[in-house]
């Protein structure tokens, strides 16, 4: 069987990869119109894995779909560590949830909504003590906490470069960089399937879809000791940190209805910078590695499609849910490869478009 | 003839700045859980004009130009605003670049004073209300509820004034009714609206239950656990504090009067 990859963003190389590992005959070309080491949305994205605390600000599924991404990572990252001796980090101490005294509203809509739509035992209140025990420099800031202890963050950094490392070891894999396909049909007759894996790339195919800029800092703080994930509830510049190796952080995200990706603008960077340091001083004498850009694929709904076409298929719009859907997706595509049709989960994400 | 329980008083209509409006909702597009989500609580509030933002969208590549199609998809009158400026120049250079954009010369100006309420700035408003509606803009400014700059707004040409009922995002309602009433009063031929403050739909009713001719919120429904169930929430009471005020709102008494009347009653059961 021939396969054809479109986009070698997270999506695609999960898939090549997988497909790959599900039957090593299969002939897989990888398309992008930037090299492997390009930093795409999918790399400079914290990659967190967060199917509870996502929940209060978009659909209620993201709770199902993510639950069986945060298991299924668990399993890929240790294979693919294994099979390209490789580290790849996955850190797995779930997330706190802070707000300031001032913004007690934004900490109860936070609460309603969790309360509404999260399972009780996934999550718990810390008091200070309880937080001092978890995180012991936010409780410094902070006298309260929510604790949701099933979430992650997946070091993509490392992730991205073991799977180049992959794909130059696979015999049956290759790499089309600096290529860029716009016509899926001019391709299709060389190969059995064409995958569409491109992000943005993807828009002038699809209807009801957009792109949201999202802005983060990259930052190295020997000052700051957090073992998991950070949330900071604020009314107009909620934050998330995502701890990296040798103490670096990756601080965001704006949430920008713009498909315009230049650089980082002052008041973004004020935003995301001034909320950092209000969470913990120790950020007061970070470097500052980097602010980047990324732009996420969107659909009107903020979820994932997967068009099936007789030989085009399309898995597009994972927002700013990329390491939380894309496990779910790509395992629902391979069950429907093989014709497994009752082991995929969420079928309401595949649009049938056969003819 | 209507149906006495409509919760839409359509046969009502009254007209801003030359345009004939059924509903009194303004609705704002920020902070859904998604655009599909936002299509959907807008439908529900029947309102007939949606205020939406550029300032952070790179609006000089029209970086939004998608988001916005999904709210012009609607078929509602567009009114761009200026959030986000805190000085005047900055709110008429969005208002220029909103008005080429969006083909309209409706603006709600907001000119930002201070950042943590975002409390409006009374002395930039009227300054960038003089210089748009001298470029021709139809305004519609954000102000606090002091009424000599709601008259200097008149004023300047202003048909429709919108002081806050509280600071924007708040949620805590009508903080000062008397100063509304107050405004509502004096200025008996401006369209009024409460803007920002919002909170519950009791909020809405209470605010046109005084007088005002409508309503604009965003975050009361947007942030809400069911923002489409919650737009139409808003409508009701939209339409319901608008109908008591038309009606005739009875006054306070301080004692109390028996709705049934009271012969029969041995005399000693009387007060």
């Amino acid at each position: 069987m021939k396969i054809a990859i479109i986009g070698m963003g997270l999506v695609g190389r999960i898939l090549a990869w997988r497909l790959h590992e599900s039957d090593r005959t299969i002939h897989i070309s990888l398309f992008d119109q930037q090299d492997r080491d390009y930093y795409g949305t999918g790399l400079i994205a914290a990659a967190m894995v967060a199917p509870y605390t996502e929940v209060p600000n978009t659909e209620p599924i993201v709770q199902r779909l993510g639950q069986y991404s945060f298991q299924r990572w668990k399993e890929w990252l240790p294979e693919l560590s294994t099979q390209t001796q490789q580290d790849i980090g996955y850190l797995q101490n779930g997330t706190i949830v802070v707000a300031h005294p001032q913004d007690q509203s934004d900490w109860q809509r936070f609460q309603i909504k969790a309360q509404r739509h999260i399972d009780n035992e996934k999550w718990q209140t810390l008091n200070q003590t309880q937080l001092k025990h978890l995180e012991p420099e936010l409780a410094q800031t902070f006298s309260q906490g929510l604790y949701f202890p099933n979430e992650g963050v997946v070091d993509n950094q490392a992730l991205y470069p073991a799977l180049n490392h992959y794909f130059e070891q696979a015999e049956t894999i290759s790499l089309y960089e600096n290529t860029r396909i716009d016509n899926l049909d001019s391709i299709s007759a060389d190969y059995d399937k064409v995958f569409d894996c491109r992000g943005n790339g993807a828009s002038h195919n699809l209807n009801n879809f957009r792109s949201v800029r999202g802005e983060v800092a990259r930052v190295i703080a020997p000052e700051v000791k957090f073992s998991r994930a950070i949330r900071l509830l604020h009314p107009r510049f909620p934050l998330y940190i995502a701890p990296r190796k040798n103490d670096e952080y990756i601080i965001g995200a704006t949430q920008i209805e713009s498909d315009v990706d230049t650089p980082v603008t002052i008041r973004s960077g004020l935003e995301l910078l001034s909320a950092l340091y209000s969470l913990h001083q120790g950020f007061g004498e970070a470097q500052i590695v980097e602010f980047l850009v990324g732009l996420r694929p969107s659909f009107s709904d903020n979820l994932p499609k997967i068009e099936w076409g007789e030989k085009i298929i399309r898995i597009n719009g994972l927002y700013r849910h990329g390491y939380l859907f894309a496990p779910i997706l790509i395992d629902d595509v391979l069950n429907k490869i093989m014709g497994n049709e009752t082991g995929i989960h969420f079928p309401q994400f595949i649009v049938n478009n056969e003819s | 003839m209507q149906s006495p329980t409509s919760t839409n008083n359509s046969s009502e209509t009254w007209n801003v700045y030359g345009i004939e409006l059924q509903s009194r909702f303004f609705i704002g597009s920020a902070l859904y859980p998604s655009p599909h989500i936002m299509q959907q609580a807008i439908k529900a509030s029947k309102a007939e004009v949606i205020t939406l933002s550029l300032r952070r969208q790179s609006p000089d590549q029209k970086g939004g130009e998608k988001f916005w199609d999904y709210i012009k998809d609607l078929g509602c009158h567009l009114l761009p605003n200026t959030a986000g400026c805190h000085s005047p120049q900055e709110a008429i250079t969005i208002a220029q670049m909103s008005r080429e954009i969006f083909q309209t010369d409706w603006i709600k100006l907001e000119v930002i004073g201070d950042d943590y309420n975002l409390q409006p700035d009374p002395f930039g408003l009227l300054e960038a209300t003089e210089a748009l509606i001298k470029d021709g803009f139809k305004v519609f400014p954000y102000s606090t509820d002091d009424l000599v700059l709601c008259q200097r707004l008149q004023d300047l040409g202003c048909e429709v004034i919108m002081p806050w009922g509280s600071p924007i995002g708040t949620g805590k309602g009508l903080m000062n009714p008397y100063a509304l009433t107050t405004i509502r009063e004096r200025l008996p031929d401006v369209n009024l609206l409460v803007d920002a403050g919002i909170g519950k739909p009791s909020d809405a009713c209470q605010a046109m239950e005084l007088g005002f001719d409508g309503i604009l919120l965003n975050t009361a429904v947007a942030e809400a656990v069911d923002p489409v169930i919650m737009a139409n929430a808003f409508a009701n009471a939209i339409n319901a504090g608008r109908a008591a005020y038309k009606s005739g709102i009875m006054p306070p008494r301080q004692t109390a009067k028996p709705s049934t009347p009271t012969v029969g009653t041995p005399f000693w059961h009387q007060q």
